[in-house]
C-alpha cells in the first residue's frame, strides 16, 4: 500500500493502463483518508447547539393552572369580538330583492365583416315537463268535450236561425 | 399519567408533563446529535472535501448537514443506517454547492492540496510534486461525466460498500458497478492522453 504522499511511478509500457488506474486509486484514496481538521466536532456541536429550535410539540394547557381563568377570559373575548364583528357586518348589509335576473351585456357590434343582424344565440335547454295554462289546466276530458259540443251547436245555430246579436238594453 | 398515555388520550398530539420533561427531551436529542457528530463528522468532512476540495467549504457543508439533521430530528428514530443517511445528506449539500459555485473562479487546487497534504517525512519539493500530481489526477476526474465521477469519488471511501454507494446515489448496485468500470477506463484514457501530450 502506498503512503499518502507517494506518487505511483508510471511507465510507457503496455502496463500503463494499469499504472494509470493505480494512480487514480492512490489519489482518490489519499483524498478519502484526509484527516479532519482539529476541533471540527466541537465547532459542529457548537453551531448545532446555537441553532434556533422551532417548536415541535404542541403543548396543551394544563388543567390545574393558576392563570387558566385569564386564558379562558382572553379566549372568550376573542370569540366575542370575532362573532360580534361578523354579526355587525351581516346586519348592516342591505339585501336587494329587485335583482332577480342577470342583465346580459349587449352583443358587441363587429367593426366590419358580416353582421349578426341582431341574432342572439340562445343555448338549447333540456326539454322539461310542459306546464298547462292555469285556466285550462283544471278542465277534465268530459268538460272539454261538452264545451266543444256547445261550441259546435252555437256555430250551427248561428248559421241556420240567424240569432240576432244582443244589443244594448234600452 | 405517563407521556405515552397522555398522547393516546389527546389523540393527535403529544403532551409533555412539564417543562422539566421538555428540557429532558431536548437534552436527549442534543446528546444523540452530539454522538452522531462525534462518530461521523470526520467521514462527512472527507466526503465533502472530495467534492469541494476546500477545507472551509467542506466544514461548512458538514455543519449544514447536521443542522438539517436537527431540523428533521423527529425522523431520526426511523433511520435504519444513519451513516449512509448522513453521507447522503452531505452528498446532496456538496453537489448543490458545487453546482452553484460553477460561476465562481476556481481556486488554485495545487496550492490548496499542498496545504492539506500530510507531510510524512517528505521534503517541501516532494510535497509540492505530490500535490501537483494529485491535482493533475483530480483535474482528469473533473473531466469525467457527472455520473461516473460521483461513483468513482464515493468508491474511494473504504467504509462504503457498493450497496451503500447505491443507496447514497439512489441507483442500483449493478449501475454502481458498471459506472465504476466505465469511470476507471475513462480515467486511464484521460491520464494516458495527458501524459503523452506533456
Amino acid at each position: 500500500m502506498m503512503a499518502p504522499g507517494e506518487i505511483p511511478r508510471l511507465s510507457g509500457t503496455p502496463n500503463s493502463q494499469r499504472g494509470a488506474k493505480d494512480e487514480v486509486d492512490a489519489t482518490l484514496r489519499w483524498l478519502a483518508r484526509l484527516p479532519a481538521p482539529e476541533g471540527l466536532e466541537d465547532r459542529v456541536i457548537g453551531r448545532v447547539a446555537a441553532a434556533p429550535r422551532g417548536g415541535r410539540l404542541i403543548c396543551w394547557p394544563r388543567r390545574h393552572d393558576r392563570h387558566a381563568w385569564m386564558r379562558n377570559a382572553a379566549a372568550a373575548a376573542i370569540v366575542f369580538v370575532v362573532l360580534g364583528g361578523g354579526w355587525g357586518v351581516y346586519s348592516r348589509v342591505e339585501r336587494s330583492e329587485a335583482a332577480n335576473g342577470t342583465a346580459a351585456p349587449a352583443p358587441a357590434q363587429p367593426a366590419r365583416g358580416f353582421a349578426s343582424a341582431g341574432a342572439v344565440r340562445r343555448p338549447e335547454t333540456i326539454p322539461g315537463p310542459m306546464v298547462a295554462a292555469p285556466g285550462k289546466a283544471a278542465a277534465s276530458p268530459r268538460t272539454a268535450a261538452r264545451a266543444h259540443h256547445r261550441a259546435e251547436a252555437a256555430r250551427h245555430g248561428k248559421k241556420t236561425a240567424g240569432k240576432p246579436a244582443a244589443g244594448p238594453v234600452q | 399519567m405517563s407521556s405515552t398515555s397522555q398522547a393516546i388520550y389527546a389523540g393527535w398530539m403529544e403532551i409533555p408533563n412539564s417543562a422539566a420533561e421538555s428540557r429532558l427531551h431536548n437534552q436527549a436529542e442534543e446528546d444523540t446529535l452530539a454522538l452522531l457528530v462525534m462518530e461521523y463528522a470526520s467521514t462527512l468532512y472527507r466526503v465533502a472535501f472530495s467534492v469541494l476540495r476546500n477545507a472551509a467549504d467542506a466544514e461548512d457543508a458538514v455543519q449544514e448537514a447536521f443542522l438539517r439533521v436537527l431540523r428533521h430530528r423527529e425522523t431520526l428514530a426511523e433511520v435504519r443506517d444513519r451513516r449512509v443517511w448522513l453521507i447522503r445528506i452531505v452528498w446532496n449539500i456538496v453537489l448543490d454547492r458545487k453546482r452553484r459555485a460553477k460561476t465562481r473562479p476556481e481556486t488554485d487546487d495545487v496550492a490548496d492540496l499542498a496545504r492539506v497534504l500530510p507531510s510524512n517525512g517528505l521534503s517541501a519539493e516532494e510535497t509540492a510534486a505530490a500535490a501537483q500530481h494529485h491535482a493533475r489526477v483530480l483535474t482528469c476526474v473533473e473531466q469525467l461525466p457527472a455520473k461516473e465521477r460521483q461513483v468513482l469519488l464515493l468508491s474511494a471511501f473504504e467504509e462504503l460498500t457498493s450497496v451503500e454507494i447505491a443507496a447514497v446515489l439512489g441507483i442500483t448496485e449493478s449501475s454502481v458497478r458498471s459506472r465504476l468500470f466505465r469511470a476507471r477506463n475513462l480515467m486511464a484514457g484521460l491520464l494516458n492522453h495527458a501524459r503523452s501530450s506533456r
